[in-house]
């Protein structure tokens, strides 16, 4: 019980078939949910501390798909964008996916676009710009997920970070958790407030399919697979072409990994990637702070509640050498 | 005088077999075989059908390798490709040539360091197709110069 909240419990790695995973995602929530409070209850009575709320290292699940994104060869074409839209049934954009007047400025993903592509100057050419997807990077130990009060996102063994929209209530702590500012708010549902951001197409993993981005790209800016086949590509790309880019794979270690890795030609503070990240979840910086709340729970009642009684029985002793009578006296 | 005769035959049969190889060896040098104005359309769906002047690519690209694997440095097996199937392997000991999509099919997620076949082709559009004022900083030269957007 005490080591139920680990964060990668979540989710369904445990063999079942991927229409049984996929049906019991949802169950899975809220088992994990009620078991979570379960066990931050069953914590707080028992008096453990300390280790209950820590998530131990944790390596990623081992078979789980990614994406590589070579910056190098992105063109800026969109049809990325275009593909998601179309797959995930998102509004009409206010300027069609071959206006490439939408470069002008920098964009964030939003509701109605899960997905964007920006423009970067490049030192090296001016006459060959970069461009770069930017989407959820579905990190391997979220902060959106350890930041969620009520457990509405989850890690799944595909690799995608999942969001449920029936649990979530609309406290927006994943928008401020997030290090990548990915989470966008449907403030324009006063009914049905959501969360919204990429899925990694995770029903079209389920199906055996690759995500539809990957799958639009025409340049071979995005190369889908599993995150460990991934991740050797793309040293092999860095090692093969000395050069062409720099050393180093964004996304391989930064916040604990995500399942979304960058190469690039580039220092990645350059095409608006953040470098200042941790190479820890970002749980970590946490993490202490939350072992602290059981303890001081426990902990707290129990020191109050003896002093309490101490200064009551002084109190006492005191009203008792007031009447001149031994303490023992008292006590029958 | 047999023993002669079919010797003779065979040195003749040999030197028309060798020259036949020969001639399918060095395309260079036999230019009515490669292939001249080619409209790529297998995989046409959003987009017309591209129409590819080889004979144009030539003279810019000036080696074959430029654009095709073979002898491009990659020591790798000749069974590695010209072995996937007899069907290969006959056409490219006929034709000297092999399809791209012998080995670059549709997306194949087990197999990611195989680009499929959209991405081989455009890969060997945009190493030289970039930044030349017609792709890179504007999309719409996609449809201006390789396929025009279908309606």
């Amino acid at each position: 019980m005490d080591n139920e909240p680990k964060i990668p419990k979540n989710g369904t790695a445990d063999g079942k078939t991927e229409k049984e995973s996929a049906t019991g995602l949802k169950n899975m929530n809220r088992r994990v949910f009620l078991g979570t409070v379960g066990a931050i209850s069953g914590t707080i009575l028992l008096g453990k501390s300390g280790k209950a709320l820590a998530s131990e290292e944790f390596e990623g699940y081992p078979n789980s798909f990614g994406i590589l994104t070579d910056l190098t060869a992105c063109v800026g074409c969109r049809s990325c964008e275009k593909a998601c839209n179309a797959v995930n049934k998102l509004p009409e954009p206010d300027k069609p996916f071959d206006d490439s007047s939408v470069f002008l400025e920098s964009r964030m993903p939003t509701q109605k676009a899960y997905t964007v592509v920006n423009r970067y100057d490049n030192p090296q050419d001016k006459s060959k710009p970069i461009f770069r997807k930017i989407q959820c990077n579905h990190c391997k130990e979220p902060a959106c997920l350890t930041s969620c009060p009520i457990h509405a996102y989850s890690k799944t063994p595909e690799g995608a970070v999942k969001y449920d929209p029936d649990l979530c209530f609309g406290c927006r702590y994943c928008m401020t958790a997030c290090p990548f500012y990915i989470p966008a708010y449907d403030y324009w549902s006063a009914l049905e407030p959501r969360i919204q951001k990429c899925t990694m197409c995770l029903p079209r993993i389920q199906e055996g399919k690759a995500t539809a981005c990957a799958e639009a790209c025409p340049a071979g800016a995005l190369t889908f697979g599993k995150r460990e086949e991934l991740l050797k590509i793309a040293r092999k790309r860095i090692t093969d072409n000395p050069g062409k880019y720099i050393d180093h794979i964004y996304g391989e270690k930064e916040v604990g990994g995500t399942n979304w890795i960058y190469i690039s030609a580039v220092p990645f503070d350059q095409v608006g990637l953040p470098t200042d990240l941790p190479n820890k979840p970002l749980i970590e910086e946490t993490k202490g702070y939350l072992a602290i709340v059981p303890l001081v729970l426990t902990a707290w009642p129990a020191l109050f509640g003896t002093i309490y009684a101490a200064s009551k029985h002084r109190d006492a002793l005191d009203e008792e050498k007031k009447d001149g009578k031994k303490p023992e006296e008292v006590e029958k | 005088m047999k023993k002669k005769v079919s010797i003779v035959l065979g040195l003749i049969l040999f030197i028309i077999f060798a020259a036949y190889i020969y001639a399918g060896d060095a395309p260079a040098s036999s230019a009515a075989q490669l292939p001249g104005v080619r409209t790529l359309g297998s995989l046409s769906e959003k987009y017309a059908p591209v129409t590819f002047d080889h004979a144009k690519h030539v003279t810019i690209a000036g080696a074959c390798e430029t654009c095709h694997h073979h002898a491009n440095g990659n020591a790798s097996l000749c069974k590695d490709c010209h072995g996937l199937s007899s069907a290969d392997f006959k056409n490219s000991v006929v034709h000297n040539f092999m399809p791209c999509s012998s080995c670059h099919n549709a997306l194949d997620r087990d197999n990611p360091s195989m680009p499929g076949l959209k991405v081989a082709y455009h890969e060997k559009c945009f190493a030289c197709h970039r930044g030349m004022g017609d792709l890179g900083s504007d999309p719409k030269g996609c449809t201006e110069m390789c396929h025009a957007k279908k309606v």
